[in-house]
């Protein structure tokens, strides 16, 4: 059995288990449901950056962050729809992805000492916002409450179950397309050996940025997902730490450079969290070690994440 | 291949039952009424959201003790927010999930606003523990309500509590204060109406509340050599600052904290004694002379071994309102609790102000802080006079 069988059979039994989860889930169940989709969103755009092309980032809450202001401030400042301001913050993403990656490399900035600069660039963002008045400043935007189709706001979370379905669909699909391209072709190169790759012609910088990119472009739209589902953002929110480690820790449970990696990442670490977060309301605490102790874990014992595991072992099989 | 086929099978399948063990809520006793609470118990700020919930704890053993609401019991289901906008978004579907009549929390601004959201979509009332942000309650919600002052409030109590120590030799001020939300709000307000209290400003000191070292804030504070210092921030960070002008000596006039996580805080009177002498804070703080209080903060040293953190009185308070609320409306039903919060009067309670009463925005029209003043390594309240327990001291004469 080849990579390309497992992927449909994970293609279909996922399908199923979102089609299911959006008719039977309610409540506080489609809640962690569009929570676990966040998170595998993020992952995913971590995942072309980062697993795909080996540009480790720390600070993918930037992309974020940007893509939910842009959005935001355009709703609240000028009126325009989160339909159109998503796709300005993806593209104002893509645009400081392209420059931070600029930046970066021009300066030979590589593996660990790229990874810290990203981590950097999040921090400046965090505090820039935290101090400009005109964005809401520290004390952050509200999106009004209406609940109008035409701006991004619905009664039933099960629309924006499906919303975010559908962005962390495209995002597969682009990985899916990007992966048989030659700019596919050429970021493995990039990851494996870049002096290599550029003796062969490929031009590095400029598929570097496109990864990059790529990537902040789905981060974005997480970004204004996020700002639209729970109707209020802070620099201490969009630009947080935390929001870079959630894009992470998908991909590596799930194992990252994989297609659907990032997605069963997401889908057993989000309600493991909740699990653990139930489980232990008496002792608090013990839910962030269990979650600490199980990162360890798949970093030790299961470096490719349950995907990367399941395809080397399929692979491995065929070879006998 | 089938072998694959079974292990993804299996995986889908341990999915659908973390899904569905995530989704048991323990509502079999359904004989009792339920308030949910949304607080951080792990992070940076689980003490304090641990002390909210304690308290809370002390209030609803304290009416169940009473015979319950009209007969049921209340029962406090508590959710971890983790500190998190999401978190709390995710315990509140939690909470109502678990079918409880009322919401509270959650100790940062952030997180409230997404939770006064959530509450106003599924239509059941919101009750404030601490959260100051000053747009909380802007968005035209109907189901939030705040008991606590907002920063406004404190700023304006600020401004006019500050004439019964300010002399007239006293002619500038400077302030400290965390960049985020809560310590820039305050800072703000006062900025924009220090011309009521005929001061100059000449320092807008900001540091990030995560700061290790306050060091070169205060270098910067002594060289502008101002009458006042107002300090706003939270307790790690003012009592970095606060120790850092006790380790260097440094005698301001006169040190007033707004809202400062600090001063009125028993660990920080724990820690520096009489060293702290001297210095102000306006911030909340429960009423001396009310019984109720007395029962609260005995309560609470005996039960959890420690002086009641300030905050903490609001995770009391939330409760007994709700309580009030809830005998007055005689039903769970969100609609009718909610009328009967918007209704609330409520003359006794532990906090220093007069009666709890809510405007149309939810906001507790009577709320206050008060000024306290650290004496011989203890806090005494000094203004207003209704609630005073001692005299002010000025450390020192303001230099001619």
């Amino acid at each position: 059995m080849n990579t390309k069988k497992i992927n449909n059979v994970t293609l279909i039994s996922l399908a199923v288990l979102a089609t299911a989860f959006l008719i039977v889930a309610d409540g506080y169940i489609l809640c962690i449901g569009i929570s676990v989709l966040i998170a595998a969103l993020l992952g995913q755009s971590w995942n072309i950056m980062s697993g795909y092309a080996g540009q480790f980032s720390f600070g993918h809450a930037v992309f974020f962050g940007i893509g939910a202001y842009t959005s935001t401030l355009l709703y609240t400042m000028f009126g325009v729809s989160p339909w159109i301001g998503m796709f300005v913050g993806a593209i104002a993403a893509a645009l400081v992805g392209s420059a931070i990656g600029f930046l970066s490399f021009r300066y030979k900035l590589r593996d660990d000492y790229f990874a810290l600069a990203t981590l950097a660039f999040a921090e400046i963002f965090r505090i820039i916002f935290n101090n400009t008045k005109v964005f809401g400043g520290a004390s952050g935007i509200l999106i009004p409450y209406v609940q109008n189709a035409a701006e991004f706001q619905f009664a039933s979370d099960k629309t924006y179950f499906a919303i975010i379905l559908v962005l962390v669909a495209a995002a597969t699909v682009f990985i899916a397309f990007m992966t048989r391209s030659k700019l596919g072709l050429n970021l493995v190169a990039i990851k494996a050996n870049q002096e290599a790759a550029a003796a062969l012609g490929v031009n590095v910088l400029k598929y570097k940025l496109i990864a990059i990119s790529a990537s902040a472009v789905f981060a974005a739209l997480a970004g204004t997902f996020y700002s639209q589902y729970y109707g209020f953002i802070d620099p201490s929110i969009v630009f947080a730490s935390a929001i870079s480690v959630e894009a992470i820790v998908p991909c590596i449970i799930g194992g990252s450079g994989t297609l659907y990696g990032p997605l069963l990442g997401a889908l057993l670490i989000i309600p493991l969290q909740e699990i653990c977060n139930s489980a232990f309301t008496s002792i608090s605490g013990v839910n962030m070690i269990l979650y600490g102790v199980l990162i360890a874990a798949f970093i030790i014992f299961c470096p490719d994440g349950i995907y990367g595991r399941i395809i080397k072992f399929a692979n491995k099989k065929r070879g006998k | 291949m089938k072998r694959i086929v079974s292990v993804l099978v299996c995986l889908i399948l341990c999915f659908i039952m973390m899904f569905s063990f995530t989704g048991c809520s323990d509502d079999s006793d359904s004989g009792t009424i339920k308030i949910g609470s949304i607080h951080p118990l792990t992070g940076s700020m689980a003490y304090e959201g641990q002390a909210l919930v304690n308290s809370q704890k002390i209030a609803v053993d304290y009416i169940n003790e009473n015979g319950g609401i009209n007969g049921k019991m209340l029962e406090l289901k508590v959710v971890d927010s983790l500190g998190t906008a999401g978190g709390s978004a995710t315990a509140a579907q939690k909470l109502i999930n678990m079918n409880v009549c009322a919401l509270t929390g959650t100790y940062t601004s952030g997180s409230a606003q997404v939770v006064s959201r959530t509450a106003e979509k599924a239509g059941i009332p919101f009750v404030v523990t601490v959260a100051a942000s000053d747009t909380l309650l802007k968005n035209g919600y109907k189901y939030s309500f705040r008991i606590q002052p907002s920063t406004v409030t404190f700023s304006s109590n600020f401004i006019e509590y500050l004439s019964s120590v300010k002399t007239d030799d006293m002619k500038t001020v400077a302030f400290i204060y965390e960049d985020s939300n809560y310590g820039t709000g305050i800072a703000e307000y006062i900025e924009e109406h220090i011309d009521e209290t005929g001061l100059e400003i000449v320092g807008m000191i900001s540091y990030s509340a995560s700061a290790s070292t306050l060091s070169s804030e205060v270098t910067k504070l002594i060289s502008l050599d101002p009458d006042i210092v107002v300090p706003i921030g939270y307790y790690s960070d003012q009592s970095l600052f606060a120790k850092e002008i006790i380790d260097r000596k440094v005698e301001f006039p006169c040190v007033i904290g707004v809202a400062n996580g600090a001063f009125s805080d028993a660990k920080f009177t724990a820690t520096y004694g009489e060293k702290a002498d001297g210095f102000f804070d306006i911030n909340y703080r429960y009423n001396p002379y009310s019984e109720e209080t007395e029962y609260l903060l005995s309560t609470y040293r005996e039960k959890y071994g420690e002086e009641i953190p300030v905050c903490a009185i609001y995770g009391y308070e939330s409760i007994m309102v709700l309580a009030d609320a809830l005998r007055r409306a005689g039903t769970t039903d969100a609609e009718a609790l909610r009328q009967a919060l918007a209704e609330t009067e409520m003359g006794d309670h532990v906090l220093p102000q007069g009666a709890i009463k809510f405007d149309e925005t939810g906001e507790n029209i009577n709320s206050a802080g008060v000024m306290i003043q650290i004496q011989n390594g203890k806090h005494v309240i000094v203004y207003p006079k209704e609630y005073a327990e001692g005299e002010i001291i000025l450390k020192k004469e303001a230099k001619k």
